[in-house]
């Protein structure tokens, strides 16, 4: 019993308040660190250096009048911002953010993570076809294929990690980084194929189509508004939280530093966690650097880099790294 | 006088009457001269020297307002010699004018602004301090006169002289301080003194009634006729924002030249009044007008037995009495009558008469009401009241049991609907002497009004499923001349503007 | 060949090709990187007063404000001679002139019949929600009496606040030395 309270409770913890929470912070430094990228100051007004105006953000969200369009199919319409959000939060309940500390310590981690945000392509191209309008179609169209297509370079470029390691379980991956130096220094390629991929799956620029809003106005939530779009809106910051914490955790070491080892008990906990958000601070940085460099790619560049450069290679870096596997091992 | 001489305006040929002056005449090849004192219905004084024209074989050039056409003549308006006389003459005249464009009514309309673009050379060469006149001075409760805008044309002058009858303007001092004053104690006392303001070329002469109340170009203009005797002088009528603001004549040699009396000018605050019934009233209550025809139907109904007396305005157009006339026969209502306001007339324009179509109610029908009314009781009364100067004795009233009234002002009545004046409709009137002449709608005073032609055409149609209503006043115009002798032949087209004299009505009643 | 069946000299264009690097991205994109993150530490270490290359150009409103030039073109207003007269004498040229018309004026008569100008504003309305700022007005004032100032924030929860009356438009005009003094010549 205690055990269920135990868990119910993290989950309250991480799904309501860590998640969403970090998620506000996001979207107030994407705000901010866009601006100042483009020589601007960025919302600086509410509250120190304009920290409070993700609630403000927030407040005005809640407060907006909730529309439905009269067009839509309204089962779909309000369910796929859930639909989006829900797959975003499962996914990084495997996502041991500290020392013992993930919601579900199961042995076959990344593989749910695959699992559950495959799901998430539902959100998006549902909130697209519920929307009712060719914007939104489309947007939710070229969500479909383009997070079907890099989902098999993501998978393909996670399974030298697997190879290298021999387990699937998050902390046993963590585990062999701290005994053996981070994996991004044994397979670099694999993680750059992993990066790559995670931005397409993340709908981020460079790889924004589905809402590319040069040619679709806002892609498959055209149609959405006030809260329902802050879903959606939160769902992709979520998932760029998963992202990064896959990064780190299979490249990087996760929560462990090298050399230096980390206290045990509650303080290495606490220690480890913050080394954790030290680490996928940076990654969440990277996306937002990223998006406000690289302009946006054409479709069809897009198609041609997931299934024409990415998945081969990420199969040629599975091959390499087994023929390397079976020299190395005796 | 008679006959016709040929003549050459600026080389292009013409014959025009003969005995005509140079101004005129150039109007036969298109051309017009330029002219402040000069004025078709004044005698000439020849002062102003703008009418500069080049006659050939004549050294000097000419005022074309005071020289006439002779056989063979050729002259010249527009050529070099002449544009630079007038450019002179326009910079004299501009010396000492004041910049008062702003603040002066005639902006717009003003002579001397316009010869000042045509023919000025649009610059001055004049440093010095321009003389000081008086100005806004006041000439009697209507007119106001600014010495420094008059150019001295003595138009006023010759107006109260010779049309007027009334010489009490003259020039005084001399040179630059001459100036014009008013005989006795400077008030003006002529019944038309008015007119010298429309006269004035320039705005040196305002009308204190319709002072600073609007720029010219801001009037809604309609050309109409006015109601406040039967002579029915042509006007033309300035309004803005559907309020009348000022009243001018209109030149028709026929009727008034292009004089109108102070009276019938500044009469239209009755139009503006305010407190009007812009709706109709039942039993003491405003009602819209379906409730009001309702009940008005019911009232003639309700009274076929018994007896209806009907009294017509004389300010009601010939289509207005006309309708009435239908529903009456209709009704079959035998007391017809009309009520006429009468004062004093004089022998220029003003009339006895004091409503504009007293002639047409006879030729419809009505008899002039009677000093004796007929002591009958009448199960009801409709009675269209004179906007002023008669109404139904207390006790005719009372005679009937159930009253529609139409009136400017709410009165008691079973029914009351409100009347609407003469610059809101399209109609006719016969003015003195059988002249049918025009009423043009200028401004609707309230949305919600319904001319009473409507309001009776649309009774007759409750009462009478088969009545089809004319529509336009064209229309009306056209069911009345095909059902009264006297109106026969008559067309909206063919009254015109002008007006067309009644042939088919006989000798006056 | 053109419309008209001419013939026409064409000029062919060479695309240009992208080397190498450039078609593998990684180096262009790393520059693009760099360029990025040099602006955002630039703006960065200027809050913290450190010297960089690159600084914000955001204008902090409402503490700071931009400095409109003298022929900015923003509400207008009414203004009084050096003698604190009214320059306006209500001739309505503003008014005719006005494309969207916004402005309404009622004149009026001075009691007194001692002065050149005769005629005044009784009531002047300049409705701002239906003005466009074209600077008309002041154009075709005779008198100067009606300037664009440079007042642009105009903010109001009313509709009728918009309305801009007489005391309004003389509080925003003030005074400006007068050459024409229609008071005192003629
Ligand atoms: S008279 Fe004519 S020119 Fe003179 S001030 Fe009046 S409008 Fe202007
Ligand atoms: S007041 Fe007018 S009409 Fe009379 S002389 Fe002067 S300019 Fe002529
Ligand atoms: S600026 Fe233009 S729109 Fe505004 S009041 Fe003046 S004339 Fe009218
Ligand atoms: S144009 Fe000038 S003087 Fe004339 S009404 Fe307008 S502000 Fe007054
Ligand atoms: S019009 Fe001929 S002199 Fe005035």
């Amino acid at each position: 019993m205690t055990y269920v309270l135990g868990k119910l409770l993290h989950i309250v913890i991480v799904a309501g308040a860590a998640l969403p929470g970090l998620a506000a912070v996001l979207v107030w430094a994407e705000r901010r660190v866009s601006a100042f990228i483009q020589d601007r100051l960025g919302p600086n007004r509410v509250g120190p250096a304009g920290l409070l105006q993700p609630i403000a953000d927030l407040l005005k969200f809640i407060f907006k009048e909730d529309v439905i369009p009269g067009h839509v199919n309204k089962t779909l319409y309000v369910l796929a911002p859930a639909m989006s959000l829900v797959p975003a939060l499962v996914a990084f309940c495997v996502v041991p953010y500290a020392r013992g500390m993930a919601i579900a310590d199961v042995n076959v981690g990344i593989l749910l993570v695959f699992a559950i945000s495959s799901i998430a392509v539902y959100g998006v191209s549902i909130g697209g076809w519920a929307g009712n309008s060719k914007y939104s179609l489309l947007g939710g169209v070229r969500a479909s294929a383009q997070m079907i297509s890099y989902e098999l370079a993501l998978g393909a470029s996670c399974v030298p990690v697997f190879l290298v390691v021999g387990e699937l379980n998050m902390e046993a991956i963590v585990a062999w980084q701290k005994a053996n130096g981070w994996l991004v220094f044994y397979l670099f390629p694999a993680w750059i194929i992993f990066l790559v991929s995670s931005y397409a799956e993340t709908n981020r620029l460079p790889f924004d189509l589905p809402e590319a809003e040069t040619e679709l106005v806002a892609g498959y939530h055209t149609e959405y508004s006030s809260m329902k779009f802050a879903l959606f809106f939160l769902a992709e910051y979520i998932h760029m939280i998963t992202a990064s914490a896959l990064s780190v955790t299979l490249f990087f070491g996760g929560y462990e530093l090298p050399w230096v080892t980390l206290p045990g008990g509650a303080w290495g906990t606490v220690l480890s966690g913050l080394v954790f958000f030290g680490k996928i601070s940076f990654f969440l940085f990277l996306f937002i650097w990223v998006r406000w460099t690289l302009p946006r790619f054409r479709y069809d560049q897009l198609m041609n880099l997931g299934w024409k450069i990415l998945f081969p290679a990420s199969l040629v870096v599975v091959l390499a790294t087994a023929g390397w596997i079976a020299m190395v091992t005796p | 006088m008679s006959g016709s001489v040929n003549i050459t305006v600026d080389g292009k040929q013409v014959a025009v009457p003969a005995g005509l002056n140079l101004i005129e005449a150039a109007r036969y090849a298109g051309k017009s001269v330029p002219h402040y004192c000069y004025h078709p219905r004044l005698s000439v004084a020849g002062n102003c020297r703008i009418c500069l024209v080049e006659i050939q074989g004549q050294g000097k050039l000419q005022i074309a307002c005071n020289t006439r056409v002779t056989e063979g003549m050729s002259y010249f308006t527009d050529n070099d010699r002449v544009r630079k006389a007038r450019e002179g003459v326009m910079e004299l005249l501009l010396i000492n004018h004041p910049l008062d464009c702003p603040i002066c009514d005639q902006a717009g309309e003003c002579k001397l602004q316009e010869y000042a673009v045509e023919h000025g050379s649009g610059i001055t060469r004049y440093a010095f301090e321009k003389v000081r006149k008086p100005k806004n001075v006041s000439w009697g409760d209507k007119v106001v006169f600014d010495s420094e805008r008059c150019i001295l044309c003595t138009r006023c002058v010759r107006f109260l002289d010779e049309v007027a009858g009334t010489p009490e303007v003259g020039l005084d001092l001399r040179g630059e301080k001459c100036t014009l004053v008013v005989k006795g104690d400077g008030k003006l006392t002529s019944p038309y003194q008015m007119n010298i303001i429309d006269l004035c070329p320039v705005g040196a002469l305002t009308s204190r009634d319709f002072r600073f109340k609007s720029r010219v170009w801001f009037m809604h203009f309609t050309d109409t006729v006015c109601t406040s005797c039967a002579r029915g002088c042509n006007t033309v009528v300035g309004s803005r924002g559907d309020r009348v603001l000022r009243m001018v004549p209109r030149t028709n040699p026929d009727v008034n030249d292009s004089w109108m009396c102070d009276f019938g000018r500044l009469h239209y605050a009755f139009v503006n009044d305010e407190t009007r019934l812009t709706l109709p009233r039942v039993a003491g209550k405003g009602a819209p007008y379906a409730t009001a025809l309702q009940r008005a139907k019911a009232i003639l109904e309700g009274a076929r037995g018994q007896g209806i007396l009907a009294v017509a305005s004389p300010f009601m157009t010939n289509e207005e009495l006309f309708a009435m006339k239908e529903l009456l026969d209709r009704l079959g209502v035998e007391d017809r009558f009309f009520l006429k306001p009468t004062g004093e007339g004089d022998d220029l324009l003003v009339h006895p008469e004091k409503c504009p179509n007293a002639r047409g109610a006879a030729l419809l029908g009505f008899a002039e009401a009677p000093a004796e009314w007929p002591s009958k009781e009448y199960g009801a009364l409709l009675y269209f009241a004179p906007h002023e100067g008669a109404d139904l004795p207390e006790e005719v009233l009372l005679r009937a049991k159930r009253r529609i009234v139409f009136s400017l002002k709410e009165r008691e009545a079973d029914v009351c609907f409100p009347l609407t004046t003469w610059i809101e409709k399209d109609g006719t009137v016969v003015s003195a002497g059988d002249r049918l002449q025009r009423l043009t709608k200028g401004i609707s005073f309230e949305p919600t009004l319904v001319t009473e032609r409507t309001v009776l055409d649309r009774l007759h149609a409750s009462l009478d499923a088969a009545h089809r209503p004319p529509d336009t006043a064209a229309q009306a115009v056209a069911r009345l001349a095909a059902a009264v002798p006297a109106f026969a032949g008559v067309t909206w087209q063919r009254i015109g503007p002008l007006g067309m004299k009644l042939e088919a009505a006989g000798a006056p009643a | 060949m053109d419309r008209d069946g001419d013939a026409v000299k064409t000029r062919v264009v060479k695309r240009p090709q992208m080397s190498l690097g450039e078609r593998i991205y990684f180096a262009t994109i790393v520059k693009g990187l760099l360029l990025t993150i040099r602006h955002f530490f630039g703006v960065f270490g200027d809050l913290f007063h450190w010297k960089t290359k690159t600084t914000a150009i955001t204008m902090q409103y409402p503490e700071e404000r931009w400095d409109f030039k003298d022929n900015f073109r923003g509400a207008p207003a009414l203004v009084m001679d050096q003698f604190g007269r009214e320059k306006c004498v209500a001739c309505q040229m503003c008014e005719f002139v006005c494309p969207p018309k916004a402005i309404t004026i009622w004149p009026a008569e001075f009691a007194t019949t001692d002065n050149n100008v005769e005629k005044y504003p009784d009531r002047f309305e300049i409705d701002m929600l239906r003005c466009i700022y074209c600077g008309f007005c002041e154009e075709a004032c005779p008198e100067e009496a009606i300037f664009l100032v440079k007042e642009a924030e105009l903010v109001h929860t009313e509709k009728k606040d918009f309305i801009h009356d007489k005391k309004k438009l003389y509080q925003m005009g003030g005074i400006r030395e007068d050459r024409i003094l229609k008071w005192q010549h003629k």
